[in-house]
């Protein structure tokens, strides 16, 4: 069990590694406040929230799409991104600069650099004041992605942490597993608390990746990859993990179903971070 | 060959052509049209009636204004009903208004008279469109409506930001960075949803709904940009007219149905242009700078425009179709334009004025 769950591991670690990066960091100095995905006012993430960002830098070459501006009139609408510029590159990628401090850098510009500045974090848009908002649309997939998956790896060895993992019956009974050594055969929703940390700072992220694993097998993924949308509501990766069912419990994470059949089930989650580095915690479950 | 008698030949045939020509063709000239001051309120002085209501009972509308950090609410007769200013966002309409922080985690709407009307308990941008309440969620990318007592009618998320947005009684248009336009109606259900496509990069710049809901407008695309029309009939929508504009702008562009839904105005990288939706025609007004708003037409004939380019705004008289009749100047930080038939109210930083229109009659 143990090599199958090497295995399982190293694939998963692999596929993880994030691709040939295409962008550039858009700051100097990175301080993470929000990651992909990541539990927000009720929402998911949809990018990156960048604190004490300062100089906000194009990420690639591009051409500008569109720059919207904090509304100041009654004409308009109140975007949360407030000013922002939105560059098209190639293979229909978009990236997103959100909370400038104004446009007026690229008022004339029809195409940047990379490495461009476009502007200053500031407080025009739904965020903390100096902190910058950072996206990337796949134009031709309809489909956010994780901007980590694009940008340079970043070099941090912080495990991701998982505590408080329970097991809800159909009934609504909630078993803290850890606490508990035996429990009924059947189908349990498992949730638990998934974060990470890359600093001192403290700032709690998202993990890149959460599985699940039964007995050996992998059950259940959730992968902070991309975010697509059904009918004007957003889910990640799979319609199972749309927010409101993702972070339904204000505490922790949905991971989703899994079904314990009477006997011993070894019942593993394991967190990764973007960076590759890992938790795994094994529950030994003696089912009836 | 007689060249005198040709020539008193032809003399006469143009005299008398002339003539013709003369009753024939003759159009009546229309009366002259002028512009007459009416009131001008200075708004760093104190309310006009402090110990009365500050909405009489008798105002069934009052028209809202926002000058940068300003914002309130006069009546007709130059009566200043209120008068504030806020450091934080400003959301006004003729029937609520909320300020809120940057990051805002639950707003109060106020009734015109300054009573609680209501709270939206969720986080971000609450904007007031007449009596319709939409939330613009974190993010840039989700939009929720509020029934009139703060309840959630429907929430719209989607995988690229929001880059146009417009509402009338109907529903509520938005437009995306990826391109989709999409028509969500009062009551929820989407009327449809696509990508009008058509240039070299899709993103959709401004978007409008008729007051009926029957009619939707955008302007489109990079590399190529195009104003369309859409008709929207039940669960069905037909692109009933397109014109490939010339130039790219790549901002936010002003569109905007008159409130009839007869005319359609758009900016454009070469002006207003103005689309006539009975009879499928559009014509452009070559008006530099950037398009602020548009007033109504009063007697189908004349609309007012204004605009701003650099520090100055310039507001502009335009004749159906593309007569340019007068235009002025003037600087300011911040202006609005109302027009209410043939009432014009300007603001300008901390005043406002109204401007009567005569000679239309």
């Amino acid at each position: 069990m143990n090599h199958r769950r090497l295995v399982v591991s190293l694939l998963l670690t692999l596929s993880l590694l994030p691709m040939a990066h295409g962008l550039e960091w858009p700051v100097a100095e990175i301080h993470l406040q929000r990651l992909f995905g990541q539990r927000s006012e009720g929402r998911m993430e949809q990018g990156l929230v960048l604190g004490k960002a300062g100089v906000v830098r194009a990420a690639d070459n591009g051409k500008i799409l569109i720059t919207l501006e904090q509304n100041g009139n009654m004409n308009g609408f109140p975007g949360t991104l407030g000013n922002a510029v939105i560059v098209k590159h190639d293979d229909d990628l978009l990236t997103v600069y959100g909370n400038l401090d104004s446009i007026e850098r690229v008022d004339e510009q029809s195409h940047v650099d990379s490495g461009n500045i476009l502007g200053n974090a500031g407080t025009s848009g739904w965020t903390d004041e100096g902190s910058f908002i950072f996206q990337v649309i796949d134009q031709a997939k309809k489909t956010v992605l994780n901007p980590l998956l694009l940008l340079p790896l970043l070099n941090e060895k912080r495990d991701p942490s998982i505590r408080n993992v329970v097991a809800v019956s159909p009934s609504g009974q909630t078993y803290a597993l850890g606490s508990v050594r035996s429990i009924r055969q059947g189908k349990y929703k498992l949730y638990a608390d998934v974060a990470d940390t890359v600093d001192k700072s403290g700032h709690e992220l998202s993990p890149f990746r959460v599985t699940v694993i039964l007995n050996g097998g992998e059950y259940r993924s959730v992968p902070f990859e991309l975010i697509k949308a059904d009918r004007g509501n957003l889910y990640l990766g799979s319609p199972e993990y749309r927010a409101n069912i993702l972070y339904g419990d204000p505490e922790r994470m949905y991971l989703g179903e899994v079904i314990l059949t009477r006997g011993k089930n070894d019942l593993v989650i394991i967190a990764y971070d973007t960076a590759g580095n890992e938790k795994s915690t094994l529950f030994g479950l003696q089912t009836e | 060959m007689n060249i005198k008698g040709n020539l008193k030949y032809t003399i006469t045939s143009s005299i008398v052509f002339l003539l013709i020509y003369m009753f024939v063709a003759a159009i009546p000239i229309g009366p002259d049209l002028y512009f007459e001051p009416g009131w001008t309120r200075d708004l760093t002085q104190p309310l006009d009636s402090p110990d009365t209501p500050l909405v009489s009972s008798d105002l069934s509308r009052p028209e809202a204004f926002i000058l940068g950090s300003r914002f309130g609410y006069f009546a007709p007769d130059g009566r200043i009903l209120r008068n504030e200013t806020s450091n934080m966002r400003i959301s006004v309409s003729p029937w609520a208004w909320a300020v809120y922080p940057q990051d805002a985690r639950g707003t109060g709407i106020n009734f015109t008279d300054g009573s609680p009307k209501m709270t939206i308990s969720e986080s971000g941008y609450v904007h007031l469109d007449d009596d319709r309440v939409f939330l613009f969620l974190p993010g840039g990318n989700g939009i929720r409506q509020y029934d009139r007592s703060g309840v959630p009618m429907w929430t719209r998320e989607h995988t690229a930001p929001i880059t146009a947005f417009n509402s009338s009684p109907a529903g509520a248009v938005i437009g995306y960075a990826d391109g989709n336009l999409s028509f969500i109606r009062t009551d929820g259900t989407e009327a449809f949803s696509f990508y009008p496509g058509g240039s070299n990069s899709q993103v959709i710049l401004g978007a409008s709904v008729s007051e009926d809901g029957t009619l939707v407008a955008c302007v489109s695309g990079l590399e190529r940009q195009r104003f369309l029309l859409v008709k929207v009939t039940g669960n069905q929508h037909k692109i009933l007219h397109h014109t490939w504009l010339e130039g790219d702008l790549d901002r936010q562009v002003y569109v905007n149905f008159e409130q009839k839904g007869r005319y359609v105005f758009f900016e454009t990288s070469r002006g207003l242009g103005v689309m006539d939706c009975k009879r499928l025609t559009d014509w452009l007004v070559k008006i530099p700078g950037r398009i602020v708003t548009t007033g109504e037409c009063p007697g189908d004939s004349i609309f007012l425009v204004l605009s701003k380019e650099g520090d100055e705004y310039a507001l502009s008289a335009v004749e159906r179709p593309n007569h340019l009749v007068a235009s002025t100047r003037f600087a300011a930080r911040d202006a609005f334009l109302l027009q209410r038939g043939t009432s014009i109210y300007l603001g300008a930083d901390s005043s406002i004025s109204r401007i009567n229109i005569r000679g239309l009659e």
